[in-house]
């Protein structure tokens, strides 16, 4: 590059500064957008990479429990490992875990706060499968109460190593207190729950969860197809082998881990976002170099008759196009770095992963270089080539005997129209210039499409907060640790503490519903909401139905819609709830959008559906004495204790001979010492007598045919070995429950009592340490009225779920933001551009008595035009980008593709303010210059 | 007698206009010796502007041919009479044509840069000395767009002259100058034929058409000598 080359362009960037500064600042945010969006992407990626390790993951996961036919057996799961590792040669690791709710408190905090105590069957620091690293500290030591906690969970509740905690001891009577100490932070990347979760060694976990054994039973194997082809046998072998019931057990391929994969999927739309925003900027380069060439196409001429050949026009303006990427290239990487680590932190949160550490992204940073230099070379090939094209003499003659000018249909057209002259120059000048018209129109499309694509996302995302903050009408929950009636509670509370404006009956619990099998955990299990119909929900936050909207006394259920379409069922249809051994066929009445999938369901119906009612017996712990005919055994009178027994428990105890009952079919089973002692076999008639038929009953009250009944014995069972400790005799013969109610005179149903209340604040908006302040004052009041309870912050938790998604739509809105910021200054730059090579037009329409508003008028026009065209391209473009957004983006069936008519008026809104912006800037520093300043310029 | 530096011989110029053909030159001959110095007169539109650009092989001729110095100008492809043109020709434009974005010694430079002619540390100091041959050497580091007329068009004379080419050409070179401007300019253009290069210009003035040996006029597409006066040069 020779000296002239050089000052040529340093002339060209220098004196015309403005454009210069519009178009780097253009390249800067491109680049910007490149660096910071793929750097975040990047590091969320590497960071989730390094996190979760194929080699780690287990492809067998089966989640297991004790049933109560095993009673209280003595565990030893050590065995029960070992015994699968031997059965299944093929396993490289297997690891048992238990994973329950806790409640644990600060010393100084009035009430317990849930979260998760996760116990390792191995050693934590050398768990087999998904392992964990210690952050701080140590790993908690044998009989000293210490555990170790999440760092997410730390960083949270701002918990360090050496605090100490006060934790209820659920596994022990009246729970007792006791203190804790954290005596480390672990980062455990496979935990889905970091945010809430503990880890207690695993003989020490029970004593403050309530709960022995294991959750689930984790296994590795040699590859992913032996998981597969051993998931049946593996189940068999735990339900045959050992204590447990494998309920289900899922096989996973370690190779397509969801996170990774939603975390890349997420990745890749930042870098679409990413290249899009820089292909704005190309086409602003590109339409800039185009008008750079047009404007200084008698330059050309002149340099070629000095003896510049084409080769070296393309280094000057070559050289410019660089020097505007250099320009904005060098800022844009030095701020994308930091910007893009800041991201990466946002995001990881949701993406449940902690970047703690600064990472650069060597991939981003050399994208951001070779697109913000490449992409002004490449965008100024084509305007260079077409305008170094131009021959001496066409390029000093602009107007000449060829001349062409408003001869065309259009140009009629516009001569005919009945407009102000000036606006039909602006008309004019549009036509004339239809490659940079063209040029305009792209880069603004383009940046206008992302920006209305992307924001209407955003929206979507918003609208769907705002759903859930409104799905339920309350603030908080709490569960009284033993059974209390709804009326005093709610008069305590009403009567004491201020900022309660109303407390409802409500319950809670999980229900097995027929048909789903959720996306997370492959269970068929789903949490219910049992609420207030008539002042819990309001119609605006269903999708699909009215719910109780216009009959507060309707029966069935609202689900979430990842439920629904799950099962591929709507409102109308009959889905089957079980619970508690009992089946319950609901009407499908109303749709919500909610993160959790869940049910909602009036409280008493669900309370009746899990069991929690007064009055009625309760399957399995119904204990009772009867009299069998001609019976001897170890109560006086022919009496025998009966238990009343549910299918599900039936069919899980050990039967010594025949089989156990069926209910609707007449039997009983006994135990052997009730056989002995009755002298009874299997297939043996005996008539049973219960309640008023016996002879302590009311004999005035007794209807035979109720209370009394001839039924054969269908089995001899081993009742459960804590029976067998327990003060029931041994001899005793169990019953289906509903049959041995009915003997007995009992109300199956009952009458429903809360597990749960709900508690609505006066204040209609209360962030969520205000609830927490109120939940103080709950718990003071409880506690002073010997009631123990635990609490939901509801607005805690819509909180955190908006959190999470609110980090994606703040990072898309910051996409929106470039496309928008680009667009602006594309428009800017080219209507400058108009401007500066039409001053020799504005002087002469100034010397001839034009006013300045007359000039901005004629760009205004001309701005407009243009953004409306544009608009007019983008909005459908916007749709369907919006669409492709919504399903790349890892929500789900959560957020679904709604574009938000909205987004329509606002991009008109917008595209006509950055038109009359862009167009009234440069034309009224124009039209502020004199005659003589605009007429002597070369 | 020597060869003569620039021959047109027979030179047709037509246009294609909405209205038909157009003949601007019909059979244009002339011959041009290094020293000479040449104005060609005429009416608006006469064609003296293309019969200028059919010498310097801007433009190409309908028929005939022009020659200058050895090359045969209307033969030769366009590319390769780039670097050609720059060291053989210095053009004079009636409207300046400097570029506007680098100083008026940078103007200068330039062409020496892309003819590589001169030495490159010794460009600069031959613009200056260009320049204050002129009498603007204090305006060497402006940009054009502050310099008068008069003074822009003496650095367009100057840039014409940076690679002392054997023909230098102007095309109406003192229309926009007052009457100093204009005589500088022509004792400018009167010294550059006394160091031996063949000049060309085309005008209307006519004091210079009073100066300058030798006048042609364009009329009806045919040139005819009006004036000879060698004498006059010297």
């Amino acid at each position: 590059m020779n000296r002239s080359t050089f000052r040529k362009i340093w002339g060209d960037l220098w004196t015309r500064k403005s454009r210069t500064i519009l178009v780097s600042v253009s390249i800067f945010i491109g680049v910007l957008g490149v660096v910071t969006l793929i750097t975040a992407g990047d590091l969320l990626v590497r960071q989730l990479k390094a996190d979760v390790k194929e080699s780690e993951l287990p492809m067998l996961a089966a989640n297991v429990v004790v049933p109560p036919s095993e009673g209280d057996v003595t565990l030893d799961d050590a065995t029960y490992l070992d015994a699968l590792t031997e059965a299944f040669p093929d396993i490289t690791a297997i690891e048992g875990s238990s994973n329950n709710p806790f409640y644990w408190k600060l010393p100084d905090e009035g009430r317990f706060r849930e979260a998760r105590l996760f116990a390792y069957t191995d050693a934590m620091s050398d768990k087999p499968v998904e392992p964990m690293r210690l952050v701080e500290g140590d790993y908690p030591q044998p009989g000293q109460h210490q555990l170790v906690v999440e760092q997410r969970m730390a960083d949270d509740f701002d918990l360090s190593v050496g605090d100490a905690i006060d934790v209820r001891m659920l596994g022990e009577d009246e729970f007792p207190t006791e203190t804790w100490t954290i005596s480390g932070i672990v980062f455990h990347a496979y935990n889905q729950l970091s945010d809430q979760s503990m880890y207690a060694l695993y003989d020490e976990a029970p004593a403050a969860t309530g709960v022995s054994g294991l959750s689930t039973i984790s296994a590795r194997f040699d590859d992913f197809a032996q998981a597969e082809a051993n998931k049946d046998a593996f189940q068999t072998f735990v339900n045959d082998n050992t204590p447990y019931s494998a309920l289900i057990v899922q096989a996973t391929d370690p190779a397509d881990n969801a996170a990774i994969q939603s975390s890349e999927d997420f990745a890749l739309i930042l870098s679409v976002l990413a290249i899009v925003s820089m292909l704005v900027s190309g086409f602003l380069v590109l339409n800039v170099i185009n008008n750079l060439v047009t404007e200084q196409r008698r330059q050309i001429g002149v340099m070629k008759s000095l003896g510049t050949t084409r080769g070296e026009m393309f280094v000057i303006y070559g050289g410019i196009a660089v020097s505007y990427g250099l320009i904005g290239v060098i800022p844009g990487v030095l701020l994308g770095i930091p910007l893009g680590y800041e991201m990466a932190v946002l995001i990881g949160d949701f993406a449940n992963t902690l970047i703690d550490t600064f990472a650069v992204s060597t991939t981003a940073i050399a994208l951001g270089i070779v697109l913000g230099l490449a992409v002004p070379v490449i965008s100024a090939v084509i305007p260079v080539y077409i305008g170094t094209r131009v021959s001496i003499l066409d390029a000093m003659t602009d107007l000449g005997i060829g001349g062409g000018y408003n001869v065309g249909l259009l140009n009629r057209t516009i001569k005919a129209l009945p407009v102000p002259l000036n606006i039909k120059q602006s008309l004019n000048n549009l036509t004339q210039k239809k490659a940079r018209l063209a040029l305009t129109v792209i880069t603004l499309t383009l940046a206008l499409s992302a920006f209305m694509g992307v924001s209407a996302v955003f929206v979507q995302i918003n609208s769907v907060l705002q759903d859930i903050l409104d799905t339920f009408g309350y603030q908080i929950i709490f569960q009284t640790t033993q059974s209390q009636e709804f009326e005093p509670i709610q008069t305590l509370l009403m009567d004491n503490i201020d900022g309660i404006a109303e407390v409802y009956p409500g319950s809670g619990g999980i229900v097995q519903l027929e048909g789903y099998i959720s996306e997370s955990n492959q269970s068929s299990q789903m949490l219910v909401q049992g609420i207030v119909p008539e002042t819990a929900m309001t119609d605006s936050t269903l999708v699909e139905g009215t719910a109780w909207e216009n009959d507060p006394e309707r029966e069935g259920i609202v689900l979430t819609n990842e439920i629904t379409n799950s099962i591929g069922k709507g409102v109308g249809d009959t889905v089957t709830l079980i619970a508690n051994g009992q089946r319950l066929e609901q009407e499908i009445i109303g749709v919500v959008n909610y993160p959790i999938p869940m049910g909602i369901m009036p409280w008493e119906d669900l309370s009746r559906l899990t069991g929690f009612t007064l009055g009625a017996p309760t399957p399995n712990q119904y204990f009772t004495g009867v009299q069998i005919d001609d019976y001897s055994g170890t109560l006086p009178g022919g009496a025998i204790t009966a238990w009343g027994v549910d299918s599900q428990a039936a069919g899980f105890v050990t039967m010594l001979d025949g089989s156990p009952i069926t209910p609707g079919q007449p039997g009983v089973m006994l135990t052997q010492a009730a056989a002995d002692a009755g002298g009874y076999a299997v297939g043996d008639t005996i008539t049973v007598r219960a309640g008023d038929c016996m002879a302590t009953g009311d004999p005035d009250a007794a209807d035979p045919a109720v209370c009394t009944a001839t039924v054969p014995i269908t089995g001899i069972f081993m009742p459960p070995s804590q029976m067998a400790s327990s003060q029931i005799p041994q001899d005793m013969m169990a019953i289906y429950w509903e049959d041995l109610a009915t003997m007995e005179g009992l109300n199956l149903n009952g009458e429903p009592v809360p597990n749960a209340f709900f508690v609505l604040t006066q204040a209609a908006d209360p962030t969520a340490r205000e609830v927490d302040g109120l939940i103080e004052n709950v718990n003071d009041l409880l506690v002073d009225n010997g009631i123990t309870a635990s609490y939901t912050n509801m607005v805690e938790i819509a909180d955190q779920a908006s959190d999470a998604i609110l980090s994606i739509g703040i990072v898309l809105n910051m996409a929106s933001f470039i496309m928008a910021a680009v667009g602006a200054i594309g428009l800017i730059t080219t209507l400058s551009i108009a401007v500066f090579e039409r001053q020799k037009e504005i002087g002469v329409m100034r010397s001839v008595g034009a006013k300045s508003p007359t000039i901005i008028m004629q760009f205004l026009v001309e701005g407009l035009l243009v953004g409306i065209i544009a608009w007019i391209i983008a909005a459908p473009v916007s749709v369907g980008l919006a669409w492709g957004i919504t399903e790349i983006l890892p929500f789900g069936e959560f957020i679904q593709f709604d574009y938000p008519p909205v987004m329509l008026p606002v991009g008109f809104v917008g595209i006509l303010i950055i038109a009359t912006i862009s167009s009234v800037w440069p034309s009224v520093s124009a039209a502020r210059k004199t005659v003589s300043d605009i007429l002597r310029y070369q | 007698m020597n060869s003569p530096f620039v021959t047109c011989r027979n030179l047709v110029k037509n246009y294609e206009t909405p209205t038909g053909s157009l003949e601007v030159l019909k059979g244009v001959n002339l011959e041009i010796q290094s020293g000479d110095f040449v104005a060609i007169i005429g009416p608006s539109g006469a064609g003296k502007t293309t019969l200028l650009n059919m010498i310097t092989g801007v433009d190409k001729s309908t028929g005939g041919e022009v020659v200058v110095g050895d090359r045969r100008v209307t033969d030769t492809p366009q590319p390769q009479l780039v670097k050609w043109r720059a060291q053989t020709i210095g053009i004079v434009f009636q409207f300046f044509q400097l570029l506007p974005t680098i100083s008026v010694a940078d103007n200068i430079v330039f062409p020496m840069d892309y003819a590589n002619v001169h030495k490159p540390a010794q460009r600069r100091d031959y613009a200056l000395s260009l320049l204050a041959r002129l009498g603007i050497e204090d305006q060497a580091v402006k940009r054009p767009d502050m310099l008068s007329g008069g003074q822009q068009q003496r650095v367009a004379i100057a840039r014409a002259l940076a690679n002392e080419p054997p023909l230098i050409i102007g095309d109406e070179p003192t229309a926009n100058l007052d009457r100093m401007s204009t005589e500088n300019v022509f004792n400018i253009f009167r010294d550059a034929a006394a160091r031996g290069a063949a000049v060309i210009i085309t005008t209307y003035d006519r004091e210079i058409v009073a100066n300058v040996p030798r006048v042609y006029e364009l009329k009806h597409g045919v040139l005819h000598e009006v004036k000879s006066d060698r004498r006059a040069l010297a």
